[in-house]
């Protein structure tokens, strides 16, 4: 996958050129030939037009507009006061989710929702999860949890054999990259960031640094058994956990954002 | 209170993000609030089944990329519990999207209309307040929804009355569990304080936790049923757990967590007392129920399912 050839490169370069806003937010690789970009923005516009178009005729009502309209559900605006507050209007932030967690308190609860989040649709991070509530299984070890957690809980440092971690394709995949870079810096061709490498940088830049200081414990002491003597904060480990999440995604969607 | 957030909303309004400059305070101009004026609900008659619905809109800011992943899992988790349609959950009809601006989009969730919540519900109760076997009742239905929602990896984590809905026929329904983020979120951008009151221990201390932060939020409840006032109404977090501690007494050192940074001597030191001084309605069982809710230890806690096999219930 990591063979791009030189046409591809320079396509790229062009693609960067064409669309500069996408060239400072996105590393891709284009596996399925040019996408049209507008073609692409139309469709989705039409389609979320046909989802509202049948939300608005099932519930006689303008979602958009906050207005209803004639048909089977008779509708009424009524004070807050006059029903539960449950039913009031909330606001979400969405830029919240990047910010760093203030206290303690804080971060504790978006550990605990994205436990909820990947319980349930087993993501893919299950076997490298670090996270707080894996730490402490036994917290939610209810009667009725799923088999799927009780092993984790119950087996909390789980043997290299059995199980890969994400960081054991770390060292491998950069080695493999860095053979590349030589190959490739002799030839004219400018030398690219790779994706791996930009990702680096990023966390670098968000003061992340000790995740890679993680790895490189892992990979310069690969006979240490007893990791548990290295204590992570429970605030590392909410961070470390998002960031091989983050990896994750990434190996996923191979779209990371760069740094701003 | 609403005042406030009222006057804030004014500052909010359509176009592209401009900064308005006032003296010293900058808004940024968001977007619309929605049609109506604030401080509405929409609520609507079913003319051919004769039930009513309400609408909850939730406003996401949203970026070039879309509609947050978390948002988006949210709501799957909230319409995949849909399914099983349990009676102690509030009913989500539907999810309707739609993009007010490119900053935001207006996520509205069609739920079923209950006209009272727990908090109301106690209000209007009679003087000598709930007989003991409708406190039953509510616990039992309470602590169904609640073991169906843990047994689904779902954590409340903001139980209190006020989103405990109550229908006419005193049928218990939970509401606005998994969309706990949107609120820890919302929590920073609104002026309206937060309730401390039903928050437990670890949750107060910044430990870690788990489904048992629910059960201590029902031991509160509980109290209250009774009391027909909270149990404890701290002003901050350390003043709950001053007032926390001064009746379940402080703990020791042994069951103090580890991974918190307030420490044990920041508390001074009290002994349990016994919990009928505070509920003196409370019978034998409902009193042994009570302190295994308001147990400090989670790992010791009373679960929702073990709860509903206790003899009070």
């Amino acid at each position: 996958m990591t063979n791009v050839d030189i046409q591809n490169l320079w396509e790229r370069h062009a693609a960067r050129r064409t669309y500069p806003h996408l060239a400072r937010t996105r590393v891709c690789r284009n596996l399925f030939g040019p996408v049209d970009h507008e073609e692409l923005g139309c469709e989705m516009q039409r389609r979320l037009q046909e989802i509202s178009e049948r939300d608005q005729t099932r519930w006689n009502f303008n979602f958009e507009d906050n207005v209803p309209l004639p048909g089977n559900y008779e509708w009424e605006e009524i004070s807050v006061s006059a029903v539960p507050s449950f039913y009031k209007e909330s606001v979400r932030n969405g830029k919240a989710r990047t910010g760093n967690a203030k206290d303690a308190a804080e971060s504790n609860m978006e550990t605990g929702c994205k436990n909820e989040a990947q319980s349930s649709f087993q993501a893919p991070t299950s076997s490298v999860e670090v996270n707080q509530e894996n730490r402490s299984g036994a917290l939610n070890a209810q009667e009725l949890v799923t088999p799927v957690c009780r092993r984790r809980s119950g087996n909390p440092e789980p043997s290299r054999q059995n199980t890969t971690h994400i960081t054991d394709f770390f060292p491998k995949r950069k080695r493999s990259l860095d053979t590349k870079q030589t190959e490739r810096s002799s030839s004219s061709i400018p030398a690219e960031v790779t994706p791996r490498k930009r990702i680096r940088c990023r966390w670098e830049d968000l003061g992340v640094s000790h995740f890679s200081d993680h790895l490189a414990v892992k990979k310069k002491r690969p006979q240490r058994n007893k990791r548990s003597e290295r204590r992570v904060r429970p605030s590392e480990c909410h961070r470390i956990h998002l960031q091989m999440s983050l990896c994750v995604l990434m190996g996923v969607l191979g779209a990371p954002k760069s740094s701003v | 209170m609403r005042f406030s957030s009222a006057s804030r909303e004014k500052f909010r309004s359509t176009g592209n993000p401009v900064m308005a400059q006032d003296g010293d305070v900058q808004y940024e101009r968001v977007a619309e609030i929605g049609g109506g004026a604030y401080g509405t609900v929409y609520k609507a008659r079913d003319t051919e089944s004769g039930k009513f619905v309400a609408l909850k809109s939730v406003r996401v800011h949203t970026d070039h990329e879309g509609l947050p992943l978390s948002t988006v899992r949210e709501v799957a988790v909230l319409r995949r519990l849909e399914q099983f349609d349990h009676p102690n959950i509030v009913k989500l009809m539907d999810v309707c999207a739609s993009l007010r601006t490119e900053q935001e989009t207006k996520v509205t969730l069609v739920f079923e209309h209950v006209d009272q919540d727990l908090k109301t519900y106690l209000e209007k109760a009679p003087p000598p307040g709930l007989p003991t076997h409708r406190v039953r009742d509510l616990m039992h239905q309470l602590l169904c929804g609640l073991s169906f929602l843990h047994s689904h990896l779902v954590l409340h984590r903001d139980l209190k009355p006020e989103n405990i809905l109550v229908t006419s026929r005193g049928q218990v329904k939970l509401a606005d569990f998994g969309l706990a983020r949107i609120y820890s979120c919302t929590m920073a951008l609104t002026p309206v304080v937060v309730t401390l009151w039903y928050r437990s221990p670890e949750v107060l201390l910044g430990s870690s936790y788990g489904t048992p932060v629910d059960l201590w939020s029902t031991g509160c409840i509980f109290a209250e049923m009774f009391m027909r006032k909270p149990l404890f109404c701290g002003e901050s977090e350390a003043d709950q757990l001053t007032k926390i501690f001064s009746v379940i007494g402080l703990p020791s050192q042994e069951e103090w967590p580890n991974d918190v940074t307030l420490s044990r001597e920041n508390f001074s030191p009290h002994n349990p007392q016994p919990i009928t001084d505070h509920v003196p309605e409370l019978t034998n069982e409902g009193a042994d129920l009570l302190m295994k809710l308001l147990t400090f230890d989670p790992l010791r806690r009373i679960s929702a399912l073990s709860a509903l096999e206790h003899a009070f219930c």
